[in-house]
């Protein structure tokens, strides 16, 4: 078990350099441990969703056996005879989905106006605010095993204790050296701030974010519109949301459409 | 004919109207998640495309088991050269990685047999325990202990990593048995 431990944290990167080495110096050595290294590593890179084991052996027996029927004329038949389906029904969808554009982009504005305009409910501000801000939603920080993150650790501690000045005192810290989970770091950051009522900060961090071009650069818009929400700015919290609402796949696409209906 | 059998015998006789049924039921699944994962139309398309002949070659070279639907296999075949692909941008983007140019033909012969060994490491995962299952799943998608203790209801971390050694134990020795898997770790 103590082996595989070490096996877990050189494949998760989370080794001194020192421990890095004495692996790799085994692996060299040893064919058992090299062997299960990289079964370990085969496991991991099959199992884990957002991965992919690639192979490098362009030499192995059954490559050579599937590049010749790849590359035999019944092959390139099937692919051109793809092309030409694949050609016909993209054509057919481009026809049918312009009307399809349209008429959803009516419809879409249309429930916004109606939901903004003549909904009898009205809830105030900062019920809204204390009601749609859900953090527990928001991924942890830190990543597992890595003994590195202590002080994000910390900080996620803080935030969860709801003591936002401190917590933001490392995170403002850890900013500029943090390169993994950095659209994480930029939501605790604007939580803390927006719970704080640095209302200037947060929405700077948000915008930062936003821009980021990070996979999670889009949650940005969400907390910038609960923001504005806090600051009773719902003019602005109303274009930001109906934008976020406006196409189904958006985060929090549903909640915005929803707290469009109480603004 | 079975549905599963018509699709596949729309592909090994290049029956145009057939295929243009897969696209109809497939296709719009497919290209929601590449677009929903960092992609766009065309990513879908060549994805789509390299996908149906993949299944089809492989099926040419030997009558494999469908045991799921035929469009759930399509999509997660699909679903599974996206994440290459992605993995291959990724790379290519932090330089962490050389990847050896090779042939079209040969990087998809390649696609095929890692197809084969994911399709080989799964079923095994999921022949194990459902307990098993779950823990296992939670650990290769870097759940933390401190979570895995949580949702499983564990009484520290210690029993959740004693569970984790024990199901993966189990699994690895069951991929490492089966007679596929003596080709494929040379992969």
């Amino acid at each position: 078990m103590e082996e595989d431990i070490v096996i877990h944290n050189f494949l998760r990167h989370t080794l001194s350099e020192e421990e890095r080495n004495e692996v790799l110096q085994k692996m060299e050595h040893d064919e058992r441990f090299r062997e299960k290294v990289n079964f370990e590593e085969q496991l991991f890179l099959n199992l884990n969703d957002t991965e992919w084991s690639i192979s490098k052996n362009t030499n192995h027996k059954e490559v050579e056996e599937y590049e010749k029927l790849l590359k035999n004329e019944s092959t390139k038949v099937l692919t051109d005879t793809i092309s030409a389906v694949n050609h016909e029904y993209q054509l057919k969808q481009n026809r049918g989905s312009q009307s399809w554009l349209l008429y959803t982009g009516i419809a879409v504005v249309l429930v916004i106006i109606g939901l903004t305009v003549l909904s009898p409910f009205k809830t105030s501000s900062d019920e809204l605010y204390v009601h749609f801000l859900d953090v527990s939603e928001l991924p942890s920080l830190v990543d597992r095993g890595n003994n590195d993150q202590k002080s994000l650790i910390q900080a996620q501690k803080l935030f969860e204790a709801k003591e936002y000045d401190q917590s933001l005192d490392i995170l403002e810290k850890k900013l500029p050296t943090i390169q993994k989970n950095k659209a994480t770091l930029y939501l605790y950051m604007g939580i803390s701030q927006m719970e704080l009522d640095e209302f200037d900060n947060a929405e700077k961090t948000f915008d930062n974010l936003i821009n980021s071009g990070l996979m999670d650069a889009p949650k940005g818009k969400w907390f910038k519109a609960l923001l504005y929400i806090k600051q009773n700015k719902v003019e602005k919290a109303k274009e930001l949301l109906s934008e976020i609402a406006q196409i189904p796949n958006n985060y929090k696409s549903k909640e915005a459409l929803e707290l469009l209906e109480q603004l | 004919m079975t549905e599963k059998t018509q699709y596949l015998t729309s592909l090994l006789n290049n029956d145009a109207k057939g295929i243009m049924k897969i696209y109809t039921i497939v296709f719009p699944r497919v290209k929601k998640f590449v677009v929903q994962n960092k992609g766009n139309q065309q990513d879908a398309e060549d994805i789509f495309q390299k996908a149906l002949i993949q299944i089809t070659v492989r099926y040419r070279k030997e009558r494999f088991e469908i045991n799921s639907s035929f469009e759930a296999y399509l999509f997660t075949s699909c679903k599974n050269l996206w994440r290459k692909e992605l993995k291959i941008r990724k790379n290519r983007v932090t330089n962490s990685e050389i990847i050896e140019l090779v042939t079209e033909e040969r990087d998809m012969a390649l696609s095929i047999l890692e197809q084969e060994r994911w399709e080989l490491f799964n079923e095994k995962l999921n022949k194990l325990s459902e307990n098993c299952k779950k823990v296992l799943t939670m650990f290769f998608n870097n759940t933390s202990y401190e979570e895995i203790v949580k949702n499983m209801e564990y009484s520290s971390e210690t029993v959740a990593r004693q569970r984790v050694f024990k199901c993966k134990t189990k699994l690895s020795n069951t991929i490492k048995d089966d007679q596929r898997f003596n080709s494929l770790k040379k992969l």
